[in-house]
């Protein structure tokens, strides 16, 4: 039976749009810019429609991506053990269609495995739920990260 | 009154700035007839009974080991008015709270008046706002 992707409804994939954006212009030191305000503007009707189970997926998908702006030597060794183990687990929960779970589990483990591992898995998984906007972000970051060891 | 909270810029004195963004709307957000005045349907400035119930596109950053992915302006504030239970009925002056969920409302016009007049007495509101990010 084919996994099913997340449901996402036009209000949720809009609030993701913008946070998407707010976080690209943070990056860019413009959290106070006129293009942030209109963000900000435009997604408050999609936040007020959104159930809670879709409100704590973005939150979790912000500080998620809040990751992609952590200097690379807060970085931790990569611990090849523990690696195999978490990544076994979260493979269990994605080969079910369990994604929030599969994420929630990265989120919880993620200061125990290689940044780049972590980026990669967290574009697996939203791939595979349905969001490639927020996938590539995270391979890119992978891959930003597997360029820069090398 | 109500207990509400709503984001917003912070003055000097530790209240609310004054301005469609802070204590204040957008004009998009309230429907006005020809003549100017603001209609009484519901719509208004936008509060929550709860800050935490607010976007993370407004909540500051931060505040993100409260509410995680928070990615508002740090130059925005958590305010809170007031201390009743969030439900319809009179907010201050001219004013009323239009819970439309259970986490969201908005602060309307008792009756359609003006444009100005609706701003004002919201603006009057503003001694009684005080920051509150617990």
């Amino acid at each position: 039976m084919p996994l099913q992707p997340l449901p996402m409804s036009p209000d949720y994939l809009a609030m993701v749009r913008g946070v998407l954006e707010l976080h690209l212009l943070n990056r860019e030191g413009k959290e106070d810019s006129p293009e942030a305000d209109a963000i900000r503007d435009a997604t408050d009707t999609h936040w007020e429609a959104l159930s809670e189970s879709e409100r704590d997926r973005i939150r979790n998908l912000s500080e998620d991506l809040y990751s992609l702006q952590e200097p690379i030597s807060l970085y931790p060794p990569s611990h090849p053990h523990i690696d195999s183990k978490i990544i076994e687990v979260i493979f269990h929960a994605q080969a079910n269609g369990e994604w929030d779970t599969a994420l929630d589990i990265l989120r919880k483990f993620s200061t125990h495995l290689d940044p780049g591992l972590v980026s990669y898995l967290r574009g697996m998984i939203w791939s595979r739920a349905g969001d490639s906007v927020a996938a590539d972000l995270f391979f890119h970051h992978a891959t930003h990260l597997a360029q820069h060891q090398q | 009154m109500p207990r509400v909270y709503r984001i917003m810029k912070k003055d000097d004195d530790e209240r609310p700035t004054l301005g469609p963004r802070s204590l204040g709307v957008r004009s998009s957000e309230v429907d006005v007839d020809g003549a100017n005045h603001v209609q009484v349907n519901g719509k208004g400035m936008s509060v929550s009974p709860r800050w935490r119930d607010i976007s993370i596109t407004r909540i500051p950053r931060r505040l993100r080991d409260k509410v995680r992915g928070a990615l508002g302006s740090n130059n925005s504030f958590c305010f809170r008015f007031g201390s009743g239970p969030f439900m319809k009925g009179p907010f201050a002056l001219g004013l009323t709270l239009e819970p439309d969920s259970p986490h969201h409302g908005t602060i309307a016009p008792v009756a359609a008046v003006p444009f100005e007049t609706y701003q004002i007495d919201l603006e009057a509101t503003r001694p009684d706002w005080h920051i509150d990010e617990t």
